[in-house]
Order: structure tokens, then C-alpha cells, then sequence
């Protein structure tokens, strides 16, 4: 199946990225990792635990230093700079249980002090209905549920605005309810509200070993080997959606991680 | 009635009680029956009360001389208090600096080490030939005793921050003083809090020995005076009053504990 057709410019681009651990002992953990995600897309990397997805993540925002390769993030080469153009979201939801739920949705725009502390939490605010958290603003996380907790983390996540949303297993620790709910819920705030729109476009990339969550959110799909980790394979994702394509989507992702299996 | 029945009845019983008295019945009880058999051995015995007077006697000569403990303890409260406040001050200082980098945490720790191998029995007179009579050297033993526990709790506490916790403040773009703000220094309270405990059951008792090695007021110097003139009795009269300082500041302690460490 080929990439669905469009002439947008590629917000983030991965060339030949490898990446070896030294310590404690040497460690390829990624394999020449080339890939794109354009403007508007949300595109995930599907893989089997430990295959370096969280790695890839980090080498995006700068935390780790290459060992080969180029990322370009918005026309940024430079790591310093790429980390302010993504916005991370981790599988553990990291909110400070010292914080209420607005406090912790506009932590990052307190410390890049985006804007006045007001602006910042009347910016908060408008968005807790869309994100079914209206009257928990003064909640602490310890009174709130797994998927409510997730859903602030990715509030945070959303509110600076950032044009690269990274999102690394977001769901990966709800329960299956909760996370269906989420990821239905994911698909229609990604598609209908712009937060991450900076006139440097936007996009999603997505981590995540569920077949099926990558399925129901994403445009692409690219399928990852276990370490060291290499792209396998590349997926389109019809726009239709329904049971029928999802499922055939689900088939080839596994068929081309069975296929690596076997060879 | 069965052996077997009269343990499930007294069971049943026990489950009736409240929690509360439970908890605290074990040792009251304990301490009930030590008192007791004091007292006894006391009266049996007809032992001197220089050597050891009866509960009871304490008990009297406490309430006779209510005043003067009650002096004697601001004092060594205020010592103790104004020490512990030096020791946080100082203890969260030193924790930031161990903290900062790894050239001063190798050029702190082993002093801050070795300063607590310190025998403060020996360097006590001498800090009241440094800093006379007042309230100074009582401060400075107290911090001695106090500094350290607070100073590696709460360097522990920092060091112990999620890893991934720093990643997203990195990635929110957060710099070093402001990943401390936000995250790294509530995160480390709890062990802070922790560090205090340990350091208030230190804190009295150092208060009452800088006290003893010279002092105008104090329950240390009042004990030293209330031994030389015999007045065993009253030496134990302090001895329980120091008790009671040291316990009234850990429960202080952990109520202010549960105030600023909410979320817990």
C-alpha cells in the first residue's frame, strides 16, 4: 500500500538515526532508523517491548546524543532547539501530586513562561470540559482516575502548543475500557482541535506495541524490529476506519513483524 | 468453658476496643507496671531516697517545684528550637550543595562525615570557654547533634527524583532552578520530614548537655545543681520533664508534617 498522497513538507524527518549505549555495556539499540512524519499526519511506530521505541523518543528531543544519522524537527537540526518544538507525553502521566489539576496542566507554560500565570490557567480552563475534567480544576491526581490523570498529562502536554506532539505509550498503563474510551477520545480532540497548530504545521508520532491502538489513531503506520530496533515495514491507513480496514491493517502490521520473525 | 472458648471470648473483646486505645494500651501498660514495681521495690526495701526516691516522691517533688521546671524548660526549649531551626537552615543548604555538583558533594561528605565523629562530650566545655555562659554554645551543640540527619535526608531525597520525571521537565523546558522548584524540592520534603524526626529526639537532649557542661538556666544545669545538693528526686523530676520536650516536639514535628506534605 502506498503513503497517502499529499505535498506537505515533512515536520519531522529521521535520516539514518542509530544509536549505540556504551555504558553499562555496549548496546545497539537503534539501527539506521530513517522516517517522516508530514504536516497534519499522526503517524505511529509499532514494535515489540524494548525495541527502542522510547530511545528514538529521546533522541528526538535532545535528551540523548546521536550516534549516527540526522533528525530535522521543523527545520531545526540543532538538539537544543528541537526540544522546544516537541511536546512529550510518557506513559506514566508524571503529574507533581502536589499540584492540582490546573496547576499541573500549565506546568510547562509556568516554566517557559509562555505567558502571565493568569493567561495560563484561564488558557487551562477553557479546555478542561473538551478534556471531561470540568469542576476537578482544584482536584489533586491522587483523587483522580488512571484515564482522567492521562488526560491532564496530555493537556499539559497540549497547552504548550508545540508543533511535534510525541507520544510515547500514553495508554499503555489504563485499563482496556478506559484506554478504547481514550483513544476514541484522542482521535477526535486530535482532529478538532488545533492546540498544536504554530504556523510551523503539526503532527503526531505515536510509540505504542498495541497493533490495534496504532489501527484506530493513526495515518501511517511504521512497524519496528525488536533491538536493535529498524524499521521493518510501512503501513497506510485508509480514512475509512471501519472494522473491515482495521482489521486488515492489524494483519499486515503483524504479518511484517512475522515476517522479520521467520527471516 | 474451654480454654479455646475463653481466647475467642477475650478475642471478641479485644476486637470491641477502639483502634486508638489498642494502639496505645501495649506500652502505657508496660510502663504502668515498671512504675509499679518501682514503687514497690521502694517501699519493700526501705532504700534511701538520695539513692532512689519512689515515683511517688518524684511525682510530689515535680509538682512542688512546678515553677522552676517549667523556667528551667523554656530555656531549653528555646535552645533546642532556635538549634533545630540553625540545623534546617543549615541542613538544606548543605543537602543543595552536596546536591549542585559532584566536585562539592566529594569535598562535603566526608567532612560532614567526620564532623559527627566529633565526640561532643569533649568539645562541649570547650565551646562554653569559647562562647561563654549564654545561650550560644548550647545552640552550636544542639546543631551538632541535629544538622546531619536533616542534611542526608534531604540529600537523599533529591537524589532519588524520577528519572523520567527529569526528561519531561527537560523537554517542558525547564531549567536546573526551576526543575529544583517545581519538582526535585517538594519531592524531597517528605524525606526531609523524615530527617527532622530523627533529628528532634536528638535536639532536647542536646540542649540539656550543652546546658550541663555550663549554664546559668536549663534543665541540664538544674540537674546537675539538684544532684549535688542530693536531690535525687528532682534530678528524675527533669529527667521526666526532658522526656516530655523531646515527645511534645516529634508529635509537633508530625503534625507539621501532615500540613505541608498534603498529598501524601
Amino acid at each position: 500500500m502506498a503513503p497517502p498522497a499529499t505535498d506537505s513538507f515533512p515536520l519531522l524527518r529521521l535520516d539514518g538515526v542509530s544509536k549505540w549505549f556504551e555504558t553499562p555495556r555496549p548496546l545497539e539499540a537503534l539501527r539506521s532508523v530513517s522516517l517522516q512524519v508530514k504536516d497534519g499526519e499522526f503517524v505511529s511506530i509499532v514494535g515489540p517491548s524494548g525495541c527502542g521505541k522510547s530511545t528514538l523518543f529521546n533522541l528526538i528531543v535532545g535528551v540523548e546524543p546521536l550516534t549516527a544519522g540526522a533528525i530535522e524537527l521543523a527545520g531545526e537540526t540543532d538538539p537544543v532547539k528541537r526540544r522546544l518544538l516537541a511536546a512529550y507525553m510518557f506513559q506514566k502521566d508524571l503529574l507533581l501530586p502536589w499540584r492540582d489539576v490546573v496547576a499541573n496542566a500549565v506546568l510547562g507554560l509556568e516554566v517557559s513562561r509562555a505567558c502571565p500565570r493568569t493567561e495560563a490557567r484561564a488558557r487551562a480552563m477553557v479546555l478542561l470540559p473538551r478534556f471531561g475534567l470540568e469542576g476537578c480544576e482544584r482536584h489533586h491526581p491522587a483523587e483522580l482516575s488512571g484515564g482522567m490523570r492521562q488526560r491532564v498529562a496530555l493537556l499539559r502536554t497540549l497547552l504548550l502548543e508545540r508543533p511535534m506532539l510525541l507520544l510515547d505509550e500514553p495508554f499503555a498503563s489504563l485499563d482496556a475500557l478506559t484506554r478504547l474510551d481514550l483513544q476514541d477520545w484522542l482521535r477526535d480532540t486530535w482532529h478538532n482541535v488545533s492546540l498544536t497548530g504554530t504556523g510551523r504545521g503539526r503532527g503526531a508520532l505515536l510509540v505504542t506495541h498495541d497493533v490495534r491502538e496504532a489501527a484506530r489513531l493513526s495515518d501511517r503506520i511504521y512497524v519496528m524490529s525488536p533491538r536493535p530496533g529498524r524499521i521493518l515495514g510501512e503501513i497506510a491507513v485508509s480514512g475509512s476506519r471501519d472494522a473491515q480496514s482495521l482489521l486488515a491493517v492489524e494483519q499486515e502490521v503483524l504479518t511484517t513483524l512475522g515476517a522479520a520473525e521467520v527471516s | 468453658m474451654t480454654a479455646d472458648t475463653r481466647v475467642e471470648g477475650s478475642v471478641r473483646i479485644l476486637r470491641q476496643v477502639p483502634r486508638v486505645l489498642l494502639l496505645w494500651l501495649p506500652p502505657l501498660a508496660l510502663v504502668a507496671a515498671a512504675v509499679a514495681s518501682w514503687e514497690a521495690y521502694v517501699q519493700v526495701s526501705g532504700i534511701s531516697p538520695v539513692t532512689l526516691p519512689a515515683p511517688s516522691r518524684v511525682l510530689d517533688a515535680s509538682y512542688g517545684n512546678r515553677s522552676d521546671l517549667w523556667d528551667h524548660s523554656l530555656i531549653t526549649l528555646y535552645e533546642a528550637v532556635v538549634g533545630l531551626a540553625v540545623s534546617v537552615s543549615l541542613g538544606v543548604l548543605l543537602a543543595l550543595l552536596v546536591d549542585a555538583s559532584g566536585l562539592l558533594r566529594r569535598a562535603l561528605y566526608p567532612l560532614l562525615v567526620t564532623s559527627q565523629t566529633i565526640p561532643i562530650v569533649a568539645i562541649a566545655p570547650l565551646l562554653v570557654l569559647w562562647f561563654g555562659f549564654d545561650l550560644t554554645p548550647k545552640i552550636v551543640v544542639v546543631t551538632l547533634y541535629t544538622f546531619f540527619p536533616i542534611t542526608v535526608a534531604f540529600a537523599s531525597g533529591l537524589a532519588s527524583t524520577d528519572r523520567e520525571a527529569l526528561v519531561l521537565m527537560h523537554t517542558l523546558g525547564a531549567s536546573r532552578v526551576q526543575t529544583l522548584r517545581a519538582l526535585r524540592i517538594p519531592q524531597a520534603l517528605p524525606y526531609l520530614f523524615t530527617g527532622l524526626r530523627i533529628a528532634v529526639t536528638y535536639a532536647i537532649i542536646g540542649a540539656v548537655f550543652g546546658e550541663w557542661s555550663g549554664a546559668r538556666e536549663g534543665l541540664g544545669i538544674y540537674m546537675l545543681l539538684m544532684k549535688n545538693s542530693f536531690r535525687t528526686d528532682m534530678v528524675f523530676a527533669a529527667i521526666g520533664v526532658t522526656s516530655a520536650l523531646s515527645l511534645l516536639l516529634f508529635l509537633f514535628v508530625g503534625l507539621l508534617e501532615r500540613l505541608v506534605v498534603r498529598w501524601r
